[in-house]
C-alpha cells in the first residue's frame, strides 16, 4: 500500500464551506445557512474513511462537493492532486470514472424501466470501457463480483430485494473502474441480516479492487466495522478526527462521547441500563446558529468561553484532532 | 397475578390477488402491567401485524384474524364495534414510526391535544387546554404553551413524536403500543425518546409493546422479548437471558449480525444468507427458518418444532434443543397417524 508520503493523499478535501441561502417567510429577509463550515478531510490511498453525525450535521452536502455535485463558496477538493473546480470537459469525464457514488436513495438511483443489464452497461457504454461485443461478458463478470447470478442481468429493480437493489449499486460503481468510492448509506433501511452481507461485500470489494472509500453514515457501529478512520461532523463542522481504534476507545469530544453511549447495543442489557450520556436538546437550526461552539447548548462540559470562542480543529497527536477548547491551549 | 393482555394463538392471513398470505400463525403470549415487552424481529416478521391486529387496525375485508385478544373481560377479536372503539380511545394506544405524517397536518399540535381530551377524556375546552400543556411539558417540550399553537411542520421528528406520546398519556391507557417507535430518530434523540417511554411506563404504571427490528434498542429497553421470525415467536423470555445467552439459531445470528459501537472485541460480521419467504401454507409442517438456517438438519423440514422450555420464563422452537429420542418419537408418532 503506498503511504500518503510517497504519493500524496488521493483525496485531500480543504476548507470546503457550503453556504445555502433561504428566504425566511415568503417576504423575509435572505438568511445564509452555512450547511458545511470549513470542512478538512483527506482520504489517502486504501484508506476507508468513515463521515459520521446525525441528520443536519452536513455529511451529504460535503460528498456531494466531493463528487462535483455542490459548488463551495470557499475551499478546495484536490483529487490525485487535481483540483476538481478547475476540470471541465474530457477531463471532468475521466475524475467522474474515478470517483463512484453509491446513493443514499438506492431504488430511487435506478431506473425502474431499465433492466439491471441495461444500467450497468450504461456506463461503459458513456465512457466506451469494453467493446461491444464483450459488454454482456463484463456486465456477468460484475454482477458475480457483488454476488448476484447471471439472471438477475434480465430483471427490473422491483423485482429486487433491498439488499439486491444496493449490491447493483455496488456493481454499476465498479464498471468504472474507481479509485474512490463514496457510498452515502449504504445499508439505510436495510435489515440487519442483509447489512451485514453488504458491509461484507463491501470489505471483501475493497481488498480485491484497492478501493479507497468514504463512507457517510449516522450510524457508529457501521463505521466502527468498516473504516479505519473516523471525522465526526457536527453542524457542519469536524469535531473530531482519528483512527477508528482510538476514537472508539476513548472518544475525547463531548460530542462523540455521548454519541457514542446513546448509540443502543446489544450489550448494554436492562431496563435500569439508562442510555445516561443521552444529550438533551436538539441540533440548532441553520438560520440560528448559536455563537462559539455550536454544541454548546447541549454540552454537559460546557464551560466560561464555550459560548464565545468558535474552536478549531486542534492535533492531539495520534493522527488525532479536536474541535474542543477542553483540548485546545486556552491562552490562544 | 393476572396478565393486562394475553393473546392466544394469533393467526393473520392476507387475502391477495396471488392468494393468501400467511403472516401470523399462532402467537402467544401475555403482558403484565407496568411491563415493557419486545416483539423483535426483521421486516416481514409479522411483529408489526401482531400489533396491529391486537385491536382490529387490519383492513377488515383484506384480512382474516383468528385466536384470541384477552382483555379487561374481553375478546378483543369478537367484540362489537362500540367495545373496540371504547378500548381504542381510552385503554390501548398506538405510537408509530413516522411521527410527522402520524399527526394532522392542517392542525395545530394543541388542538389535536385537545380534542382527544375532550371527546376522550370528557374535559371541558378549559380543562382540556391546561392539561394540554401539562402534557406536553411532561414528554419534554420546550416552551409548552407557545408551541400549543404549532403545526406538525414546524416540529422536528422528535419533538413530533414527543407530542405523539403526550397524545397517547392524555387518554391514561393501560397498554402502549409503540411501532418502530425511534427507528426514524437520529441516536442521540432515540435515546431521550425511549427514556421518556421508561419514563412515563413506569409514571402511569403502563403496559408497554415495543415493536422493534433492533435488538440494541431492545436489551436498553424491554423487560421481557419476544424473537418472531416469518410469523410465528421462535424465542422468547426475560431479555437478560435471553441476550446474554440466545437459544434459537435466529436469535443468535441476528445478535451476530448487528455490529456494535462499543464492543472492541467484534471482528467480523455474520450476515444470514437468503431472505425470509412469502408463507403461503398454513399448517405448520416445518421450521419456517430452517431454509436459511446453517444448523438445519431433516426433521426441521419435516416436523414444526414445539416451544421447549429451557429456563424459567424462556422458551425456544428449535429441533436443536431436543435430543435423538423425541425426534425419533415424533417421527414414528407422526407415521402412525398419517
Amino acid at each position: 500500500m503506498p503511504t500518503a508520503m510517497e504519493s500524496g493523499p488521493l483525496l485531500e478535501v480543504e476548507h470546503l464551506c457550503v453556504t445555502f441561502s433561504a428566504r425566511k417567510g415568503s417576504f423575509g429577509p435572505r438568511l445564509a445557512l452555512k450547511a458545511v463550515d470549513g470542512v478538512s478531510l483527506e482520504v489517502a490511498s486504501g484508506d476507508v474513511v468513515g463521515l459520521v453525525g446525525e441528520s443536519g450535521s452536513g455529511k451529504t452536502t460535503t460528498a456531494r462537493s466531493i463528487l462535483g455535485l455542490q459548488k463551495p463558496d470557499r475551499g478546495s477538493v484536490l483529487f490525485e492532486g487535481r483540483e476538481i473546480q478547475s476540470l471541465s470537459g474530457p477531463d471532468l469525464r475521466a475524475l467522474r470514472k474515478r470517483i463512484q457514488l453509491i446513493p443514499q436513495d438506492a431504488i430511487g438511483s435506478l431506473n425502474p424501466r431499465r433492466t439491471v443489464r441495461q444500467t450497468i452497461s450504461e456506463g461503459l457504454q458513456v465512457h466506451k470501457l469494453v467493446p461491444k461485443e464483450s459488454r454482456q461478458e463484463r456486465v456477468d463478470e460484475l454482477l458475480a463480483d457483488v454476488g448476484l447470478a447471471p439472471e438477475f442481468a434480465d430483471r427490473y429493480p422491483e423485482e429486487l430485494s433491498g439488499g439486491q437493489i444496493r449490491r447493483v449499486c455496488i456493481a454499476r460503481a465498479l464498471s468504472m473502474g474507481p479509485s474512490l468510492i463514496v457510498a452515502d448509506e449504504p445499508t439505510a433501511g436495510l435489515d440487519v441480516s442483509v447489512q451485514a452481507q453488504i458491509l461484507n461485500l463491501l470489505q471483501e470489494l475493497r481488498r480485491r479492487h484497492q478501493l479507497s472509500v468514504l463512507l457517510i453514515s449516522h450510524d457508529l457501529s457501521v463505521v466502527r466495522y468498516l473504516c479505519n478512520k473516523v471525522a465526526v461532523m457536527y453542524f457542519g463542522r469536524i469535531v473530531e478526527l482519528g483512527e477508528t481504534r482510538d476514537l472508539f476507545s476513548d472518544p475525547k469530544h463531548p460530542y462523540t462521547r455521548a454519541l457514542l453511549e446513546a448509540a443502543p447495543t446489544v450489550s448494554a442489557i436492562g431496563r435500569g441500563n439508562e442510555l445516561k450520556g443521552s444529550i438533551g436538546g436538539e441540533v440548532p437550526s441553520l438560520a440560528a446558529p448559536p455563537a462559539g461552539c455550536s454544541f454548546h447548548p447541549r454540552c454537559n462540559q460546557f464551560h466560561q468561553g464555550c459560548d464565545e470562542i468558535s474552536p478549531e480543529l486542534f492535533e492531539l497527536g495520534g493522527h488525532r484532532s479536536v474541535a474542543c477548547l477542553l483540548y485546545s491551549d486556552r491562552s490562544q | 397475578m393476572t396478565p393486562t393482555i394475553e393473546v392466544l394463538d394469533l393467526q393473520v392471513t392476507f387475502l391477495t390477488s396471488e392468494g393468501p398470505v400467511n403472516a401470523v400463525n399462532g402467537v402467544n403470549f401475555e403482558l403484565y402491567q407496568g411491563e415493557i415487552l419486545a416483539l423483535v424481529g426483521e421486516s416481514g416478521s409479522g411483529k408489526t401485524v401482531t400489533s396491529l391486529a391486537l385491536t382490529q387496525l387490519l383492513e377488515a375485508g383484506r384480512s382474516q384474524v383468528a385466536g384470541s385478544v384477552k382483555f379487561g373481560g374481553l375478546d378483543l377479536l369478537k367484540a362489537s364495534q362500540r367495545d373496540l372503539r371504547a378500548v381504542r380511545a381510552t385503554e390501548i394506544a398506538y405510537i408509530f414510526q413516522d411521527p410527522i405524517s402520524s399527526l394532522y397536518p392542517a392542525r395545530t399540535v394543541g388542538s389535536q391535544l385537545v380534542e382527544i381530551l375532550t371527546v376522550n377524556a370528557g374535559l371541558n375546552a378549559r380543562e382540556a387546554r391546561t392539561r394540554s400543556i401539562d402534557l406536553l411539558r411532561r414528554v419534554g417540550i420546550p416552551g409548552p404553551e407557545r408551541q400549543m399553537r404549532a403545526y406538525p411542520h414546524q416540529l422536528s421528528g422528535g419533538m413530533c413524536q414527543r407530542v405523539m406520546i403526550a397524545m397517547a398519556l392524555a387518554v391514561n391507557p393501560r397498554v402502549l403500543i409503540a411501532d418502530e417507535a425511534t427507528s426514524s430518530l437520529d441516536v442521540s434523540i432515540q435515546a431521550q425518546i425511549l427514556e421518556l417511554i421508561k419514563d412515563v411506563a413506569s409514571e402511569y404504571g403502563m403496559a408497554v409493546i415495543f415493536v422493534t427490528h433492533d435488538l440494541g434498542v431492545v436489551a436498553g429497553t424491554a423487560d421481557r422479548v419476544a424473537v418472531m421470525y416469518g410469523g410465528e415467536v421462535v424465542e422468547s423470555g426475560q431479555v437478560r437471558d435471553l441476550l446474554r445467552n440466545p437459544h434459537h439459531p435466529y436469535t443468535q445470528a441476528l445478535i451476530k449480525s448487528a455490529p456494535n459501537a462499543r464492543d472492541e472485541s467484534q471482528t467480523e460480521l455474520v450476515g444470514i444468507p437468503g431472505s425470509l419467504e412469502t408463507r403461503r401454507e398454513f399448517a405448520k409442517i416445518r421450521c419456517q427458518f430452517a431454509p436459511r438456517c446453517s444448523e438445519s438438519f431433516e426433521i426441521c423440514w419435516s416436523h414444526w418444532p414445539r416451544p421447549v422450555q429451557v429456563e424459567k420464563s424462556h422458551s425456544v422452537s428449535c429441533w436443536l434443543l431436543s435430543d435423538e429420542e423425541e425426534i425419533l418419537a415424533t417421527q414414528v408418532d407422526e407415521g402412525l397417524t398419517s
